[in-house]
């Protein structure tokens, strides 16, 4: 079995950490760093527990490419995050029985089992990354893992984050040009139903896409501007029943009531972790032909429901060499 | 339709009968004019245009590589390559017809021809000088057409060979990132899945609240 997933680009932004910083090195020397009991990270996966969003779930950088490989051109390495004494929402009966509603029952798992929120894979190559996020584990929780480890390891200055820029290009492929105008798209959202008749699906489905649209909506961005609670109320009646409400934010530089373009380093930092769909970029008078992150879809194998590490790692590895091959990134591998 | 026009245009630019035009035109000027300032002006040009000639042909001769190309494509890139050396030695010919052409034009003749009768038959050389003058003026126009024509060819050779060896550059690193990339089986040795990994486990681990 396979499985298409988008292997996406990252570079280090180096700004603030000197030009000759380079990550891959970094994450080995922090790896390979003595801890107070005279091990190092790279001994044990347990040593790379941390606690990320102190919410009972930690990320742990579980699987690492084996040591003797380091002074090689690639970092690799697997991500995951677990949900501590997790309880597992499911439904136990068959969905084909006759019932008023399914009985949904909180399951408890094993003491030493833990539920895999999901799985990242990622290399580095010098300061380029390329990986494939997981189900909750972005390339955002790879930057905060990263700033935490280096951090520690006294790689990093307190207080400066690790931060993985995207690469942005126009549809067409070509550079992108510094815009003028930044569009973002906030989460639309949609009225809520009125008939009762919702698919357990449905559901799930409404409540995961709510999940991950938290304090991205429209309402939020609303409020966030100083809309009161009763308008933005009053703004919700007025979506009709299977309408939605869609709002865009639109940022533009003025000087002399000139539009002042918009450096592309900007861009790729502050909408590297937004959907390109999300977004609009108008430069030079012209809307651009899409806009694209430097992404590639490759056929993963699959074991169950877990990406095959070596087969990720390999197609990881060949997106970059082919990313490298065509000039679209400034990576010699060695 | 525009590119057609602009490619006759510059076939017939480079055809012998605006050459000729151009010959007559130089010789029709006044008889010693190229053997003052002017002809100082000229040498120095064709001087200049004679100089970058073989700098270019070494330039290209130096970009002939098998890097990245198939037999057939050195066969041909040979073949263009003696073509463009041809053309290119022939504006080196046609700068020395010139050169030529502008020391006959510019030469000083003391001597007085006069006019002989051999075998009966008259023949007057006292206006030999100034056929010879015109005949040198009407080489040095002529020639100097000619490669002015063909000189485009020199920066066409100079920009032919930076491509040829951006082309080798690029094949050279990306040869160099596949042999830096690690294989499949690299890959397999340094991140292979460990035992176990994705193991189906039986429902029966899981207990209900």
């Amino acid at each position: 079995m396979s499985k298409t997933s988008s292997v996406q680009y990252r570079h280090l932004k180096t700004e603030n950490l000197g030009t000759k910083s380079d990550l891959k090195s970094l994450i080995v020397e922090a790896l390979l760093r003595s801890q107070a009991d005279g091990r190092s990270l790279s001994q044990s996966a347990k040593l790379r527990k941390i606690d990320l969003d102190q919410d009972g779930s930690v990320v742990i950088l579980n699987k690492i490419s084996d040591p003797s490989s380091w002074v090689g051109p690639v970092f690799a390495g697997q991500l995951i995050q677990l949900e501590l004494g997790t309880l597992l929402p499911a439904v136990t009966q068959s969905l084909d029985d006759d019932t008023d509603e399914f009985l949904l029952e909180n399951l408890q798992l094993g003491e030493q089992t833990q539920i895999l929120k999901g799985a990242m894979y990622f290399a580095i190559v010098g300061n380029h990354v390329a990986l494939i996020e997981g189900q909750s584990v972005k390339s955002r929780t790879l930057e905060r893992y990263l700033t935490r480890i280096l951090q520690d390891a006294a790689r990093l200055e307190a207080g400066t984050p690790v931060i993985l820029t995207a690469k942005f290009a126009s549809g067409d492929g070509k550079a992108l040009e510094a815009p003028t105008e930044v569009t973002v798209r906030a989460a639309p959202v949609k009225a809520s139903s009125q008939d009762g008749a919702q698919g357990i699906h449905e559901i799930v489905e409404r409540e995961a896409a709510r999940a991950k649209e938290a304090g991205h909506t429209v309402f939020d961005v609303l409020a966030t501007l100083g809309w009161d609670r009763t308008a933005i109320e009053r703004l919700k009646k007025d979506i009709p029943s299977g309408g939605w409400i869609e709002g865009f934010f639109k940022v533009v530089i003025k000087a002399n009531r000139a539009k002042r373009p918009i450096s592309r380093a900007t861009i790729e930092e502050a909408l590297r972790n937004i959907d390109p769909a999300d977004l609009g970029l108008r430069g030079e008078g012209s809307e651009k032909n899409g806009i694209v992150k430097l992404s590639t879809p490759r056929s993963v194998k699959t074991k169950g429901q877990l990406l095959d590490p070596t087969d990720a790692m390999l197609q990881i590895v060949e997106a970059l060499k082919e990313w490298a091959s065509s000039g679209k990134i400034d990576c010699k591998f060695g | 339709m525009g590119v057609i026009w602009e490619d006759r245009l510059q076939i017939w630019l480079r055809s012998w009968p605006v050459f000729c035009l151009a010959g007559s035109l130089v010789s029709l000027l006044p008889s010693g004019i190229l053997a003052g300032d002017i002809g100082r002006i000229v040498t120095t040009f064709l001087g200049l245009l004679a100089a970058s000639i073989l700098p270019t042909i070494s330039l290209i001769v130096g970009s002939m590589s098998a890097t990245g190309r198939s037999v057939k494509g050195i066969n041909e890139l040979h073949d263009e390559f003696v073509h463009l050396v041809g053309e290119l030695f022939s504006v080196l010919g046609w700068t020395m017809v010139a050169i030529v052409g502008l020391a006959v034009a510019s030469a000083d003749i003391n001597y007085q021809f006069g006019t002989y009768e051999p075998f009966g038959i008259l023949f007057d050389f006292s206006s030999l000088p100034d056929v010879l003058k015109g005949a040198g003026q009407f080489a040095v126009g002529y020639a100097s057409a000619a490669a002015l024509a063909q000189f485009s060819l020199v920066p066409k050779s100079i920009l032919k060979a930076l491509e040829l060896r951006h082309h080798i550059a690029v094949d050279e690193a990306r040869r160099k990132i596949s042999e830096n990339v690690p294989s499949a089986d690299g890959i397999q040795k340094i991140f292979g899945a460990k035992q176990g990994f994705g193991e189906v486990k039986p429902v029966s681990i899981v207990e209900k609240l």
